[in-house]
């Protein structure tokens, strides 16, 4: 089944179907958190919120795709984190990343996976060091894949905006990126 | 042929966003300008790498909470509600304030309404410090005030349980009567308040069943609803309860009137429904029906430690209008008055 049908049958009340909906999206959601946000706590809290926001909201839910509006919900919980600013104290025990989907790659030796993961962390902080608005919009559309139409939902931004804001966010980072040439060679030319 | 370079369109060009023809001039500006080859490369390179960034699984369970989206909402605008309350206190009550977020934490987390069917077991237990209810975002400005929980038909029977002398009912024109009740007029600071409230006698065309509606406790001087005037049995009004309501905006600003005020909710009631099967006599077969996850309509409510003696506090049974029981546009609305002493 379809998000829309899982929508329109937890929106009668089938919890079964508004568990599916979570299953489906909570790792997506997460990433996303974690990739604005940069701290695994921050980005629970946002999913656990969105979730529970969405779930609140269910009735009022009419004629939206479910994707961009639980990304939306998502971007309203992480900007009261930011707002918020106060930062949860981390618990060394609880110091948890979540596990990762895409494992590298079994074939690679130690140097290319600490290459990688190098390569990475790099990135991370690149994204970090971006505007909120251009990281969301980049993070949108390059991490969790969103069509420009569900950006735009996401955001509450016209088509155009999303396309400017993402030229301008992906010119960025390329800027700050540039500097580390070594850990992002391409492979062949354009 | 290289006189204008082509950043402008990376973006597009990486998402293949370029129609045909201009996908074929970029294609051709590459291969005669070296600026553009390696900046096109560079920033290729950049966002392959952001897109090799592994996705990662949450690593948590997502708690959802139990009650019906309608039930969850009123909880978490009474949170809300709370919170403000402590945030932005008002002088007299900001003890109590604070008592009573407190209170109501602890109330909102052990609260099981049986909710629409009763037959849905709940996915796990919402953690009170996830509700964010003053922040949910999308549709209205304003969420319903706490709804009631519809339960199973119990018998029928407007009649509070005799213990319960001190009672209101609300207008019987909408079809129903919300019964409010409790055992005194008078509690103390920290005091439990047993409460008795229920809709009755709501005709089955009319989408009802009894329903056990969710009670409030308030501050006396901030009306929730327009609609039915309550018809309480008047507690004697306390010297000085005037002064114990929340003083008048500072900015000068004329204050709303009795429908858009907000309520300054001190707590909300639980249900017992092991109080109710004990106290069940005159009720029949109620006490069987109710299992122990349907709400009861035996309630109970604490008044917050550090409210002040001779301060009145207002309790409110509310069914909202297009509820399940009240087919009507207003809301059927009962409170009663209890003192602080």
């Amino acid at each position: 089944m379809d998000d829309e049908g899982l929508l329109e049958r937890a929106r009668h009340g089938d919890r079964e179907a508004f568990a599916e909906l979570v299953t489906r999206h909570q790792d997506g959601l997460y990433t996303m958190a974690l990739r604005l946000l940069g701290r695994p706590e921050d980005a629970c809290d946002v999913v656990q919120e969105t979730f529970m926001r969405a779930y609140i909201n269910l009735p009022k839910l009419r004629g939206s795709s479910i994707r961009g509006w639980l990304y939306r919900v998502a971007l309203n919980a992480g900007h009261d984190v930011l707002r918020r600013g106060v930062r949860r104290p981390e618990d060394p025990l609880e110091r948890h990343d979540g596990k990762i989907i895409d494992l590298p790659d079994p074939a690679l030796g130690p140097d290319a996976v600490a290459e990688g993961r190098e390569r990475a962390r790099v990135v991370r902080e690149a994204l970090l060091a971006l505007p909120v608005d251009f990281r969301e919009a980049v993070v949108l559309r390059d991490v969790n894949q969103l069509s420009y139409e569900e950006i735009s939902e996401a955001l509450r931004v016209p088509l155009g905006t999303v396309k400017s804001r993402l030229s301008r966010a992906r010119a960025m980072l390329a800027e700050a990126l540039r500097g580390n040439s070594a850990l992002f060679a391409v492979e062949g030319t354009h | 042929m290289a006189e204008k370079h082509l950043d402008a369109l990376f973006s597009a060009a990486y998402d293949d966003e370029l129609d045909p023809v201009a996908r074929r001039r970029f294609d051709t500006h590459l291969e005669a300008c070296d600026r553009c080859a390696q900046g096109w490369d560079d920033y290729r390179a950049a966002l392959d790498a952001v897109r090799a960034l592994p996705a990662v699984a949450m690593p948590a369970t997502v708690r959802l909470p139990v009650g019906p989206p309608q039930v969850e909402a009123g909880r978490a605008a009474l949170l809300g509600r709370l919170r403000d309350a402590l945030l932005h206190p008002q002088p007299v009550w900001a003890a109590a304030g604070l008592a009573a977020v407190s209170l109501a934490a602890v109330i909102l987390a052990v609260h099981h309404p049986g909710g629409g069917t009763g037959s849905s077991a709940p996915l796990s237990v919402a953690a009170p410090g996830a509700l964010n209810g003053n922040q949910v975002p999308y549709g209205s400005s304003q969420l319903a005030p706490v709804v009631p929980c519809p339960v199973s038909p119990v018998a029928a029977g407007a009649a509070a349980p005799a213990a319960f002398a001190y009672t209101a009912h609300s207008d019987a024109t909408t079809g129903g009567e919300l019964v409010l009740a409790t055992r005194s007029d008078t509690y103390a600071p920290g005091a439990s308040v047993p409460i008795y409230a229920r809709l009755t006698g709501v005709p089955a065309s009319a989408g009802g069943s009894d329903v056990i509606p969710c009670v409030t406790l308030e501050t006396v001087g901030a009306t929730s609803n327009a609609g039915s005037v309550p018809v309480p049995r008047a507690a004697p009004a306390a010297p000085g309860a005037a002064a114990q309501a929340p003083a008048p905006p500072a900015d000068g600003q004329p204050q709303a009137d009795a429908s858009t005020i907000s309520p300054t909710p001190l707590a909300v009631a639980t249900s017992e429904p092991q109080a109710f099967s004990a106290a069940g006599a005159g009720a029949g077969g109620a006490a069987d029906s109710l299992k122990s996850t349907a709400p009861s309509p035996l309630l109970t409510v604490t008044i917050p430690p550090n409210v002040p003696r001779g301060t009145v506090l207002r309790l409110v049974a509310v069914i909202p209008p297009h509820f399940s029981g009240n087919p009507g546009d207003t809301p059927i609305r009962v409170e009663l008055l209890i003192k602080v002493s």
